[in-house]
């Protein structure tokens, strides 16, 4: 038995010697950026993107992208899922093209709804609805549009820039995230949530709490038994995002709306001009700026990054910007800021994809799907020994994103007029759209209920005057947040210190220390001032 | 008056056993739909979608793939089953299935009596991953550690029920080690917390891992089944490596409703048979690390119910609670 294990021990090293040539891939992969090899390989992937026919799939792609977006509930996944057996009939790269536009694509489209109707299609533009509804309430839905048309471009087109230079050391940060890492983060998230109140700050980290509560529904991650559920099956995986995001933004819109006769008439009347003004381009330049920053850093993290990157985007600029009492009133940062952060989040998510083959969403596995179809196996080989399926990936989405911008700008005065469409005709229209969406994501009846269900709750919330925001971020990180800390404790035999023992770990715990600190005590200074009466 | 009633019976009765015969001759004449329990994009999926894209050629009419996840697979059985047993409505399930019973404690129906095997499409190993600068070289010295220090491995696996998971706890129960599995949503976050350093063992399929195994970031330790992989043929199995016996993989198969005709199934149980072994579709299954099967509907029936006797005592000794 001994001599056995010895000897395929020995067999076994043998056989690494000559199997593991690099020692990492990040050494090997990094030759890559800021060299000759660098441009030759640019001119690599903009020779394979300008083929005609790559063109026109990207064309394709995009289009059908903003199609998608601006349809509401309708996400990129299931349209991607559908068009998979047509990539079969493709070269790789075509077929990656396509789908990598749809994807981009949606992200511009999904802005459209949560701007024109306060519908969120993708949990990555909840953010958006917050300021840009309101600026479409006040007949400056073209400023919105375009601000986050803008954003987008340029957002998608530096984020691919830093796709292409700085892919494998990205990477290589991505994979030092581990669960502890994860867990701090979300926790740094979450704290964050409180600055996105408008209102009360007691009533933002109740929302919070609700949201963590409504995200324990569902099987439990380690022993599968299942909470909350009350047998009902629809519920074992817990409660769908979309649905409820649809449901406390959109429906509850549309119902509030109903109440307010006079106020709707203005909303009509008031169309103002389509292109941000002088002062809308001062304003937004550097939420774009910060936002793609933003975006960038945090997109390349799986799961909720795209996400956070938004909301902490928005949250952000509330801090900083000088019209941070504006915001949720219809300031135009508040649009640009989370616009630019999930674009330049779609186009980093395709980092550890490129890279690493791993799938930071669901899509980027769809994407890999449609690869290991065509023979290709993800890793971290397929960009040293596939240039042109990296390079012409790459080349393609500064196309792509050229053309989106090309064919979104000028739909902007198309959609405005979409507002001036009888409310009897627009809402029921909106709500029929709604639910088709929101049953094709699983072609579950039960989603649709979902959405009923939180559409009257989120009627109460506004009569409440609470936020449906912080619930968002905490019914989606706090399932992933127990899941890390969990994973965490079981990796390291239930010793909680690992969370403060790893360097990036206790950096975001600290972070959201101070966070909390900076939120928290204006809002105690506040209440002294109240006191005091000087307010 | 009477006689003419008579042949009217006679001629409903000839027209209603003719149209049935005819629907199974003829059958499919209208879209087919093929429930698929998990997601868009994973394995299941694009096995489901090869596979529906080659029927359609053959059967001349549409075959539209749903997706409906959730609940280890369990909703589209539910759906399944509900459905009428006239062959338009067909499941793809992988090898969770057969276990789900030992995990759902109120499964809303009868894995044995509510379900018509059709055929075993495909399977595929898994296989036993450590991160490539591991102290561990070998599964022998790995199950030497573990049992030096019980408890202080623990094995990434891609969810509770899961092949991956099976396999976890078999290799535990049958080399009587103790490690503790850690629960991922899929095997992608399972690979990035591999290369990460942050988790030091692994089961995963192998298409998601084969990159990162033939770039040398992963060093595999052993394959799940009795034999070695065609796509990893220096790989030795977890049974020639010190575990002997040791056999599991992740399948995937067709099934229809309970009442579904026997010859009915063994028609589209030979047409799935035949679009398989299309070169294009084998082919395309292959990249995927799969094993392409086809079998009679009386052979899979078997596999299920030998996976049922087989898991029990594994899953009660692991003690995976149900709900």
């Amino acid at each position: 038995m001994r001599r056995e294990r010895d000897f395929q021990s020995s067999a076994l090293q043998a056989g690494k010697v000559t199997a593991i040539p690099a020692p990492s891939q990040a050494a090997g992969l990094k030759e890559n950026a800021l060299d000759p090899q660098f441009l030759h390989n640019l001119a690599l992937g903009f020779g394979i993107a300008f083929q005609w026919w790559n063109l026109f799939y990207c064309l394709i792609g995009v289009l059908l992208g903003t199609l998608i977006g601006v349809l509401p509930g309708i996400g990129s996944v299931a349209a991607i899922a559908m068009l998979l057996p047509v990539t079969f009939g493709l070269s790789p790269i075509t077929a990656m093209i396509m789908l990598a536009g749809i994807y981009y694509g949606a992200q511009y489209g999904g802005s459209t709804t949560s701007i024109l109707v306060n519908i969120p299609g993708e949990a990555t533009s909840v953010a958006t609805c917050l300021d840009g509804y309101q600026m479409a309430r006040q007949g400056r839905a073209g400023p919105a549009l375009a601000a986050a048309a803008i954003g987008s471009f340029f957002a998608g087109c530096v984020a691919t820039v830093a796709v292409a230079m700085f892919a494998p050391p990205l990477a290589e940060v991505a994979l030092k995230f581990g669960p502890s890492e994860y867990f701090s983060l979300m926790v740094f998230g979450l704290a964050g949530a409180t600055v996105l109140a408008h209102g009360s700050l007691l009533k933002a980290i109740a929302m919070v709490l609700l949201g963590l509560l409504l995200g324990t529904i569902g099987t439990d991650a380690n022993s599968g038994v299942q909470r909350f559920s009350y047998g009902i099956m629809e519920l074992a995986d817990g409660i769908g995002f979309i649905g409820l995001a649809m449901g406390l933004f959109g429906i509850a819109e549309i119902v509030s709306s109903l109440e307010l006769k006079g106020s709707r008439e203005v909303f009509t009347s008031k169309i103002g001009r389509l292109m941000p003004s002088r002062e809308d381009f001062l304003r937004m330049w550097k939420p774009i700026l910060r936002g793609t920053a933003f975006g960038t850093g945090l997109g390349i993290l799986p799961g909720g990054g795209a996400m956070l990157a938004s909301f902490g985007a928005y949250a952000l600029e509330k801090k900083v910007s000088r019209y941070g009492h504006e915001f949720g009133k219809g300031a135009i940062e508040g649009v640009a800021a989370p616009e630019s952060a999930n674009n330049a989040a779609a186009q980093a998510s395709f980092i550890p994809m490129l890279t690493l083959g791993i799938p930071s969403n669901v899509v980027m596995a769809l994407m890999i799907g449609a690869l290991m179809i065509q023979g290709i196996a993800p890793g971290p080989q397929v960009m040293n020994e596939m240039p042109n399926l990296f390079w012409g990936l790459i080349a393609s989405m500064w196309i792509g994103n050229l053309m989106l911008i090309v064919l979104n700008l000028p739909m902007i005065g198309m959609w405005i007029k979409l507002l001036t469409v009888p409310y009897r005709f627009l809402y029921p229209s909106i709500l029929v759209f709604m639910a088709i969406g929101i049953y094709s994501m699983s072609n579950s009846p039960f989603d649709v209920l979902i959405m009923a269900i939180f559409g009257i709750i989120g009627v109460i919330f506004v009569k409440l005057e609470c936020e449906p925001a912080p619930l968002i971020l905490g019914l989606v990180l706090g399932p992933m947040m127990e899941e890390n800390l969990r994973r965490a404790l079981m990796i390291s035999q239930g010793d909680p210190t690992v969370l403060f023992t790893k360097p990036i770990s206790a950096a975001f715990l600290i972070a959201a220390l101070i966070l909390l600190g900076i939120v928290l005590a204006p809002a105690i200074r506040r209440k002294r001032e109240e006191v005091f009466v000087e307010d | 008056m009477r006689r003419m009633f008579r042949s009217v019976i006679i001629l409903v009765a000839l027209v209603v056993c003719s149209t049935a015969a005819f629907a199974q001759q003829s059958f499919p004449s209208k879209p087919v739909r093929l429930l698929i329990p998990y997601a868009a994009g994973g394995a299941v999926d694009i096995l489901g979608r090869t596979l529906g894209d080659e029927l359609s050629k053959r059967w001349g009419q549409p075959v539209i793939i749903e997706n409906r996840t959730g609940a280890g697979g369990t909703i589209a059985s539910q759906v399944l089953v509900k459905s009428d047993p006239d062959g338009y409505t067909l499941i793809i399930i992988a090898s969770g299935h057969a276990i789900n019973p030992y995990l759902y404690s109120h499964l809303p129906y009868d894995t044995f009596k509510d379900f018509r095997p059709i055929s075993l499409l495909g399977s595929s190993p898994n296989i036993m991953l450590v991160p490539a600068n591991s102290p561990h070289k070998t599964l022998a010295g790995l199950l030497a550690a573990a049992r030096a220090k019980p408890g202080s491995l623990s094995y990434g696996m891609s969810g509770t029920g899961t092949s991956t998971h099976l396999a976890g706890e078999l290799l535990k129960y049958m080399a009587k080690v103790d490690i503790v599995a850690v629960s991922y949503k899929g095997g992608a976050p399972i690979i990035n917390d591999l290369l990460g350093g942050h988790l030091p063992l692994s089961f995963n399929n192998i298409p998601e891992s084969i990159g990162h195994i033939k770039s040398g970031s992963l060093r595999p330790l052993g394959v799940t089944t009795a034999v070695r992989s065609a796509v990893l043929p220096d790989v030795p199995t977890i049974a020639e490596s010190g575990v002997p016996g040791y056999d599991t993989a992740v399948w995937w198969g067709m099934l229809g409703p309970g009442g579904l005709p026997a010859d009915l199934a063994a028609k589209i149980s030979k047409d799935c048979a035949a679009a398989l072994h299309a070169p294009a579709v084998k082919q395309r299954l292959d990249n995927l690390g799969a094993t392409v099967a086809g079998s009679s509907p009386a052979d899979f029936e078997k596999l299920i119910r030998d996976d049922y006797n087989k898991w029990g005592p594994i899953i009660k000794a692991a003690r995976i609670k149900g709900s």
